[in-house]
C-alpha cells in the first residue's frame, strides 16, 4: 500500500471505521510511514477538540414555545404556512425605507347582490352548494406608478410619422437623381443585321427599347414606339 | 469494524429498541396523536438542534431550522414508509433544512444594501460575570464555529453528522445519500482543513 492508497482510509482508521482487513493493511503501512502517522495523529487531535464542542444551551421555555407551535400546526390552524419561505418575526419588521414601499391591501367593494339561486329540488342533479369565502382583497403595489394617459402622446406620433415621410421622400429623390438618362429615339437606328437578344424595358415615352448582341457586349440598342393601347 | 463486540452488540440492541419506539410513535402521529408528536420532539430535539446549530452557526437560526424540520416531518409523515429509521429520516430533513436556511440567509445578507453597516448579531457569549471556564469554552466554540463556516458545505455536513452527533459512517452515508467511501473522504478533508484553521487551538 502506498501513501495515496493509505490516504483514502486514514480518517476511517482514526475513527475505527475500517474493516479488520483494511485496518491491518493500513497499520502495516503506518509502521513504515511517518507522514501518514502524523496525519492520523492530526485527525485524532481535531476530533478531540470537536468532542469538547457543545452548542449553546436552549432554555426550556424556548423548547416549549416550539412544541406549542408544532401542536398548533398539527391542529391545522397553520396549514397554509409555507415551509421554506417562513420568515421569522424579526424579518417581517419593515425598515423605514421598506415601509414606504410595502404593498397595502385595499378591500374590493362587495359585488352587487346576486339574484336568488334556484333552490334545487330533492332528487335533482344539483345538490351541492357552493360556499363562498370572504370578499377577496386586491393587492396594490405602491412602488409602481399608476398608468396615466400621456398628455402629449399624439405629438410623439406626429413626429414619428413626419420622420418616416421624410425618409421616404429622400429615398425617392435619390432614385430620381440617379435615374438613367432618357433614351433619344431619334439617335437610335434599327439594326436589322443583329439578333434581338432580349427586350429590356419601356422608356419614359412608352417606347420599346431593344438590346442586341452578346450578353456582355451589347452591339445595338434601338427603340420602337409602343403601339397605342386601345 | 473496530471496537468491543459486546459493547457494539449492546449498542445495536439499544438502537433497535429506540427505533422500535420511534416507529410506534410515528404510527400514532399518523393518526393525529398530539402526544406522539410531543414525545418524538422531546426525544430528538437536542440532536436536531445540535446538527442545525453546527451547520448554521447561530442558536436562533438553529431553532428555526428545528421547528421547520419538525413541521416538515408532520407534513410528510403520511409518506414515511419506514425504509430508513425515523432518526435517519429526521436527520436528513434537518441537514437539508439547515443547508437551505444557510443559503437563504447568505442570499438575504448579500441582497441587503446595508449589510456592511448592519450591527453584529447579539453575541451568544460570556458576560462580565461569566466564569473563566465558560469564557474559554465560549472562545473555543466561537473558533470552531468560524472554522466550520470556512469548510465546504458537503464536508461540513459529513463531519457534523459523524464527529458531533456520533453517527457511524454508514448512517452518515444514509442521511446524505452518498457512499461510505465518500463519507470517509469528506470527513478526512474536513478535519484536515480544520487542522489548518484551528492551528492555534490545537497547537
Amino acid at each position: 500500500m502506498n501513501c495515496d492508497e493509505a490516504k483514502q482510509m486514514l480518517a476511517g482508521y482514526a475513527d475505527g471505521e475500517l474493516s479488520p482487513l483494511e485496518n491491518d493493511a493500513l497499520a502495516a503501512h503506518l509502521e513504515q510511514c511517518g507522514r501518514c502517522r502524523q496525519i492520523v495523529h492530526d485527525q485524532q487531535r481535531v476530533q478531540h477538540v470537536l468532542d469538547q464542542y457543545e452548542p449553546p444551551p436552549v432554555a426550556d421555555d424556548q423548547w416549549d414555545a416550539i412544541a406549542q407551535s408544532l401542536r398548533t400546526e398539527l391542529a391545522g390552524s397553520e396549514a397554509q404556512t409555507e415551509l421554506k419561505t417562513r420568515p421569522r418575526i424579526a424579518d417581517l419588521e419593515p425598515t423605514p425605507e421598506a415601509a414606504v414601499a410595502v404593498a397595502v391591501e385595499e378591500p374590493v367593494p362587495p359585488p352587487p347582490p346576486r339574484p336568488a339561486r334556484e333552490v334545487p329540488q330533492p332528487g335533482s342533479r344539483i345538490e351541492r352548494q357552493v360556499i363562498r369565502g370572504p370578499a377577496p382583497t386586491r393587492i396594490v403595489d405602491r412602488t409602481r406608478p399608476r398608468h396615466r394617459p400621456a398628455p402629449f402622446r399624439w405629438m410623439a406620433h406626429l413626429v414619428g410619422a413626419a420622420a418616416a415621410a421624410a425618409v421616404v421622400l429622400l429615398g425617392l429623390a435619390a432614385l430620381w437623381l440617379n435615374r438613367a438618362p432618357p433614351l433619344e429615339p431619334s439617335a437610335l437606328a434599327r439594326q436589322d443585321d443583329v439578333d434581338i437578344m432580349e427586350l429590356r424595358m419601356l422608356d419614359e415615352h412608352h417606347n420599346l427599347v431593344f438590346f442586341a448582341g452578346e450578353a456582355d457586349d451589347v452591339a445595338a440598342i434601338w427603340v420602337e414606339p409602343d403601339e397605342p393601347s386601345g | 469494524m473496530n471496537g468491543d463486540p459486546e459493547q457494539n452488540g449492546a449498542g445495536d440492541q439499544t438502537a433497535a429498541r429506540e427505533a422500535e419506539r420511534d416507529g410506534a410513535l410515528v404510527e400514532r402521529l399518523k393518526e393525529g396523536d398530539t402526544k406522539a408528536l410531543d414525545d418524538l420532539f422531546r426525544r430528538h430535539r437536542d440532536a436536531a438542534y445540535g446538527i442545525a446549530y453546527r451547520l448554521v452557526g447561530s442558536r436562533e437560526d438553529a431553532l428555526d431550522v428545528v421547528q421547520e424540520s419538525f413541521i416538515h416531518v408532520m407534513r410528510g409523515i403520511e409518506g414515511f414508509r419506514g425504509q430508513s429509521s425515523f432518526r435517519t429520516w429526521l436527520y436528513r430533513i434537518v441537514t437539508h433544512a439547515a443547508l437551505d436556511y444557510r443559503r437563504y440567509r447568505s442570499h438575504r445578507r448579500a441582497e441587503s444594501l446595508d449589510a456592511e453597516n448592519a450591527p453584529e448579531p447579539a453575541a451568544e457569549g460570556p458576560t462580565q460575570q461569566t466564569p473563566p471556564e465558560e469564557a474559554a469554552e465560549h472562545d473555543l466554540r466561537r473558533a470552531i464555529d468560524e472554522a466550520l463556516a470556512n469548510i465546504s458545505e458537503k464536508n461540513r455536513a459529513a463531519l457534523v453528522l459523524y464527529a458531533m452527533e456520533g453517527m457511524s459512517y454508514k448512517e452518515v452515508a444514509e442521511v446524505l445519500g452518498i457512499s461510505v467511501g465518500t463519507v470517509m473522504s469528506r470527513i478526512f478533508n474536513a478535519r484536515q482543513r480544520l487542522r489548518e484553521l484551528l492551528a492555534s487551538e490545537i497547537g
